[in-house]
């Protein structure tokens, strides 16, 4: 399906990375919302009907497993994928998300997973990736 | 019982008879004057008679020649008369002075010569007148008064006699007496003396038995421990796990124990008499040069006393005591005197065996002296060590690995950011983009890319190694590795200071202070909590000279890098330097700061620790400091020509692959 018209919530710390998400997202039919630390992302996802979040996991202040854990209390429906530069996060973080992108995987990836995820909400099991 | 009291016993036993017969000599003596004085009495009483006897017989003399005299005429019978006068007189007096001189009764003697000398006036001389006048001697009167006047004489002299006499037999008793007396008195003394000297010989005799039966059995017992203290001794020889060389004086060996044995592939016998040099060809760690023998020898105590370097050899016990100074004078090795009294030499040391294998071997020499301080050998302990030195190699080596794998960590994040939006931009040129997007496109990319180059850069900074030390700039060190750290850092929400002095040049090997600095910074960066902030910083420190108030200060580089994390409790900062010892569970290696240690203490520098656990300086702070270097790097400091021997041997710098 296409991404055409989703509203997504793109959540990072690296201002050229959140830069070039949000483009790449754009291109691809999305509106994006971004925010450069947790605070303002979970600001955005309160007061925006938001369909899907990429969240930045490895961010000063708040990281992205406790933001994460802030969006699922207020909006369990709403499906987020997790970035980051590690490999292996904390299994608790890994269950509360719905699904994990390695930074720098290859674009088209990013955008399959994204699409998966808007398409079997609301009620599936989290991708396993 | 000690010799001198042995001395006075035997004393005491030899003049006790002396004193004894001393005794009995003097009473012998006594008694024996006492004897002769009654034989002397005697004697004069023997004499008394006998001119008790002469005057009776001159006086009858006289009587008969006036007698014949008279009856005859004729003046030849009157010669005995005449011839008798003078020899009665002289015996008169002999008589006197003999009774006199035993106190006797004058008077009878008196008497006698009075009655004589009235005899012979008036009877004796007027008949001898009478008669040489021609008158016959008619008057029978006369005669009869003479005759009775002698009667009288005679009678006073028998008196006398018998006085004498009975005198004589008393005196005689006495003497009799007194030799029975002088009997006992000896027969009674021998005995008595006799049974005192017996007794007092054999109490004496009993002491000194006593105590030559006590040192017997100290003997025996002395014997006896000294077999078993022999006995522990060669049993600890033997069962120990360290190779115990013995040498002689000269430096020959004298016995190998087991291990020694298996390590040198020398049996006992055939490394007796051999030199240490021989049987362990022992090589210098550091420099490989050959050690030679035994340093506890005649040989080598000569050689130390000849330079006589004061403080460095002192001569045991009081010169004055000691025989003459020779060799055999002890030298103390202060610096190398371990406190236990012994005088150790330690070395590290390197020992090729025949069949080329090689150990690492930690020398011990230790001096053996005999009672009177003087050498008699040496032992050499040879701790081997070459297990001790794999394993530390080889978590050495599981160190870099850790280091490496937390460095990987934040690397992997810094490039993979980056790597992140340039796979998403070239993504997107691909999908199709305007001129000018694609321009966009291409400088952000570019951008993103010289990010990743730095931290490459930054890597190949910590991959290159100097062998031999070189002059560092401390502050740019310390840039080039938080460029690493620095994101990581702030994206964990911690603040970071920096106050980096220039000009803070020390000598040393740039790699190793890399980790060392990346292990400090990493560690205050786990123990901080978000909204805290870390202080690094680095300062040239001047000399300074010690003053009553401050020690003195070397010229240096200090770095400090404080966080105000949790702390550490007083109780574990103590352990912080060990080996092992972490306290971040199974995060961590527990060697970091122990090879962080062993690094700065090889660059001749120190490092110190604070921390505080509550409070507002609640945190952290590690200080390290770094002896200034020298500004021609072909010198370095001197202290890199002596790795210290507790600290961790020499570290590459993690990812270092070809070494």
């Amino acid at each position: 399906m296409s991404l055409q018209g989703r509203l997504v919530l793109c959540v990072d710390d690296e201002r050229i990375g959140l830069r070039v998400r949000k483009l790449l997202l754009e291109r691809a039919g999305c509106t994006v919302l971004a925010a450069p630390d947790g605070p303002t992302g979970l600001a955005l996802f309160e007061s925006n009907p938001v369909e899907a979040v990429l969240l930045d996991y490895s961010m000063p202040g708040m990281n992205g497993g406790e933001v994460a854990a802030r969006m699922k209390d207020s909006k369990p429906e709403v499906p987020i994928l997790l970035l980051t530069a590690y490999v292996g996060l904390p299994d608790t973080i890994t269950a509360l998300v719905d699904g994990y992108i390695t930074k720098a995987d290859d674009a088209p990836s990013l955008l399959a997973k994204l699409r998966a995820v808007l398409t079997r909400q609301p009620a599936e099991p989290p991708l396993a990736s | 019982m000690n010799l001198s009291q042995l001395n006075r016993v035997l004393l005491q036993t030899l003049f006790l008879p002396v004193i004894a017969l001393v005794l009995l000599a003097g009473v012998l003596t006594w008694e024996i004057l006492n004897a002769e004085k009654t034989v002397a009495r005697i004697q004069v009483v023997d004499q008394n008679i006998a001119t008790a006897n002469l005057i009776s017989a001159l006086i009858a003399d006289q009587e008969t020649g006036v007698q014949g005299y008279a009856n005859t005429h004729r003046e030849i019978y009157l010669q005995p008369f005449e011839f008798a006068v003078e020899p009665l007189q002289s015996s008169f007096d002999k008589l006197r002075e003999g009774i006199e001189s035993q106190h006797g009764d004058l008077q009878p003697i008196q008497a006698l010569t009075a009655d004589h000398q009235h005899w012979v006036d008036t009877i004796a001389l007027p008949t001898i007148n009478a008669i040489h006048a021609g008158h016959l001697p008619a008057d029978h009167r006369i005669d009869l008064r003479g005759r009775a006047e002698l009667d009288k004489i005679r009678s006073i002299e028998a008196g006398i006699i018998a006085n004498q006499t009975s005198q004589r037999t008393s005196l005689n008793d006495d003497w009799r007496q007194q030799l029975l007396q002088t009997l006992e008195v000896v027969v009674s003394f021998t005995l008595a003396t006799g049974l005192i000297i017996g007794i007092f010989a054999r109490s004496r005799l009993q002491r000194i038995s006593a105590a030559f039966q006590d040192s017997l059995d100290a003997v025996v017992s002395n014997s006896q421990a000294t077999y078993e203290s022999e006995e522990r001794l060669r049993a600890t020889l033997v069962s120990i796990a360290e190779s115990v060389v013995v040498c002689d004086v000269d430096g020959r060996i004298e016995m190998l124990n087991n291990v020694a044995q298996r390590l040198s592939g020398w049996s006992d016998e055939d490394a007796l008499n051999r030199t240490l040099d021989e049987v362990f060809p022992l090589l210098d760690e550091l420099t490989h040069r050959p050690l030679g023998g035994a340093r506890f020898t005649r040989k080598a105590l000569t050689r130390l006393k000849a330079p006589a370097e004061p403080g460095q050899i002192e001569a045991a016990g009081n010169p004055a005591a000691s025989p003459p100074a020779g060799p055999e004078l002890i030298p103390t090795l202060t610096p190398e005197d371990n406190g236990t009294g012994v005088a150790l030499a330690t070395r590290s040391t390197v020992f090729v065996r025949a069949d080329g294998s090689e150990f690492f071997l930690e020398r011990y020499d230790a001096p053996i002296y005999d009672n009177h301080g003087y050498l008699t050998g040496s032992v050499i302990v040879l701790s081997n060590l070459t297990e001790q030195r794999r394993t530390q190699s080889a978590l050495l080596a599981s160190e870099k690995l850790a280091v490496a794998g937390r460095l990987a960590a934040t690397i992997a994040h810094e490039i993979h950011n980056p790597l992140d939006s340039v796979v998403n931009l070239l993504y997107m040129i691909q999908q199709g983009a305007s001129a000018e997007e694609r321009g966009e496109f291409l400088d952000m990319a570019q951008s993103e890319l010289s990010r990743v180059t730095q931290i490459s850069r930054a890597l190949l900074g910590m991959h290159r190694e100097a062998r031999t030390p070189v002059v560092m700039d401390v502050s740019a060190i310390l840039q080039s590795v938080l460029v690493l750290l620095q994101r990581s850092i702030a994206r964990a929400g911690i603040a970071l200071r920096t106050q980096l002095a220039e000009g803070a040049l020390a000598t040393g090997f740039p790699a190793e202070l890399r980790q060392v600095l990346t292990n400090l910074i990493t560690n205050a960066a786990e123990a901080s909590a978000s909204g805290s902030r870390i202080d690094v910083s680095v300062r040239n420190q001047d000399a300074r000279e010690a003053s009553t108030d401050r020690p003195a200060l070397p010229a240096g580089v200090v770095i400090t890098i404080a966080d105000q994390g949790v702390g550490i409790p007083p109780g574990v900062l103590n352990d912080l330097f060990q080996p092992f010892f972490t306290t971040k569970g199974e995060k961590g290696s527990g060697l970091g700061l122990w090879i962080s240690k062993g690094i700065v203490e090889k660059h001749g520098g120190t490092i110190d620790v604070t921390s505080n656990t509550s409070g507002p300086d609640r945190g952290t702070t590690f200080t390290i400091f770094l002896p200034r270097g020298s500004a021609d790097p072909a010198a370095p400091s001197p202290e890199f020509q002596l790795a210290p021997s507790t600290a961790p041997p020499a570290t590459p710098a993690p990812f270092e692959a070809n070494r």
